[in-house]
């Protein structure tokens, strides 16, 4: 099995079969991430083929220099999004946790069980921070490892990992708030 | 006493193992300590994976492809503009763009069409194109040899066109297609999986139906045209969408499939040289004798190598 750096390198220099590889391996990867972002199943399609038509164009450029193929695809991907938003004026709600998720009976202590879908998962994620939505749809949506979203964000491992955790508890109590309020809602 | 270890470091450490297929219970194990605050975050995480690990509707898949395909194909054109300038062979850079054109604007409708086209034809090139790019973006194995074979039985069936014509010039070339699809053949038979699939109706696994591979057909007319190309880059396994479906349900690895098909075809494609050689006119027959001796040696190296892999 060929490695993706050999293959990346083969892309650079033109070849398409190469190229076709790694749009193979990614193609999956990248819809998710853009879908659990946006939240709107054909949009996300449209972004996803963007996304891979930006970088056939600019893969001849593409150099290793610290930031890893993946991270780089994916870069292209969150730059699109942020060009998505500004043009249709509908930036995505972003609160503060604090202001966003109550404390209490609700907390991450409950053992409620969720049952979740993408349009659920992607509205919730909306109400994080933008570093946390980020990390949440890099890591889970994404399938980056922590390493590979570190590059992507720019930040050390370490500082990933701690933000994981935070995010996953602010998602966990907006979560289970909503199906409380789903919950009390149902007939 | 050691210092327990941050929260989010075990986390981490149980999101892994989880990632890897272990349960819940069995990492929280590792952190009794911190069970109880890690359990409702794990538990979230693999809900969360569950709703957002999604895959792309199929058509969209084959649609992206091919928008994929198109802008290779344009940025082709261009390169080989550039690269060459005025001395640039305008006939296939013409035809690549006409395909792309075409991919995007028309959805593909008429790089379709263009699979009937027979050499010398104006829309050859943009079929001979499409084929590449295809084969470029079709990646498995068993994909990519069904998609070789189905080539090959279509350069065959442009020799008997070309001969009943007596536009005997592109026999040799595309005799030349032919022997190599068929050398491609052999050397990808190692990555055909052997291993035994259920086949049942419509499930996308194709037995070689008679209708196709000739098995008790008649030889077909000398000027039939191959049949129009369905869509490319299968999935390993599903090879063959042309064919029809098993109807009675079984079970067949895609190499015996392979195997079973390219017998037939190979029997039927020799046949059909043989027979445009009897029908030719003198002009045509050395370049029919010569693809005859390409056809039947290439499918016996093709079926030889088949069944000597392990």
């Amino acid at each position: 099995v060929q490695d993706e750096e050999g293959l990346v390198g083969e892309a650079v220099r033109g070849d398409q079969a190469a190229f076709a590889r790694l749009y193979e391996a990614h193609f999956d990867r990248i819809y998710r991430y853009v879908y659990l972002k946006i939240g709107d199943r054909e949009e996300a399609e449209d972004m996803t083929q963007q996304v891979f038509l930006s970088a056939l164009r600019s893969i001849t450029s593409f150099k290793y220099q610290g930031t890893p193929f993946t991270a780089w695809l994916f870069r292209i991907a969150h730059n699109q999004i942020v060009d998505h938003f500004r043009k249709k004026s509908r930036r995505p709600v972003t609160l503060e946790i604090d202001e966003t998720v109550p404390s209490g009976g609700a907390g991450p202590e409950s053992a409620a069980e969720l049952s979740l879908d993408m349009e659920r998962v992607s509205r919730a994620t909306r109400r994080l921070t933008g570093a946390q939505r980020e990390v949440i749809s890099l890591r889970f949506a994404g399938g980056l490892s922590i390493e590979e979203t570190a590059k992507a964000m720019g930040k050390n491992p370490g500082a990933i990992k701690a933000l994981q955790h935070a995010a996953v508890l602010a998602l966990r109590r907006l979560l289970v708030v909503s199906e409380d309020g789903e919950a009390r809602t149902s007939p | 006493m050691a210092k327990p270890e941050p929260v989010h470091e075990a986390f981490e450490e149980c999101l892994e193992l989880v990632f890897q297929g272990e349960s819940v219970e069995d990492c929280l194990r590792r952190f009794p300590a911190q069970a109880a605050g890690l359990r409702p975050l794990l538990e979230t995480v693999v809900a969360t994976r569950k709703a957002v690990v999604v895959d792309p509707r199929p058509e969209f898949r084959e649609q992206a492809r091919q928008r994929l395909l198109a802008a290779q194909r344009d940025r082709t054109v261009k390169t080989k503009g550039r690269r060459t300038g005025l001395a640039w062979n305008w006939r296939p850079a013409w035809a690549l763009s006409m395909a792309a054109f075409l991919l995007v604007v028309a959805g593909g409708g008429t790089v379709a069409a263009s699979g009937g086209s027979m050499p010398g034809q104006p829309l050859y090139a943009v079929k001979h194109a499409a084929e590449s790019a295809r084969l470029a973006l079709t990646l498995a194995a068993t994909a990519k040899v069904d998609l070789y074979a189905r080539l090959a039985d279509q350069r065959v069936g442009e020799i008997v066109y070309l001969a009943a014509r007596s536009q005997t010039g592109q026999i040799p070339r595309v005799t030349r297609d032919l022997d190599r699809y068929l050398a491609r053949i052999a050397e990808l038979s190692g990555g055909v999986s052997q291993d035994a699939v259920l086949l049942s109706k419509n499930s996308g696994v194709a037995a070689p139906s008679a209708e196709r591979t000739g098995m008790a057909s008649t030889v077909p007319p000398v000027a039939s045209a191959p049949a129009p190309e369905t869509g490319f880059g299968q999935a390993e396994g599903s090879f063959g969408t042309t064919a029809a479906a098993d109807q009675s349900g079984g079970v067949a690895s895609p190499r015996t499939l392979l195997i079973t098909r390219i017998s037939a075809e190979s029997v039927q494609n020799v046949a059909r040289l043989k027979a445009a050689l009897a029908d030719a006119a003198p002009a045509a027959e050395s370049a029919l004798v010569e693809a005859i001796a390409v056809s039947q040696s290439g499918y016996e190296k093709v079926l030889q190598a088949l069944q000597d892999r392990p």
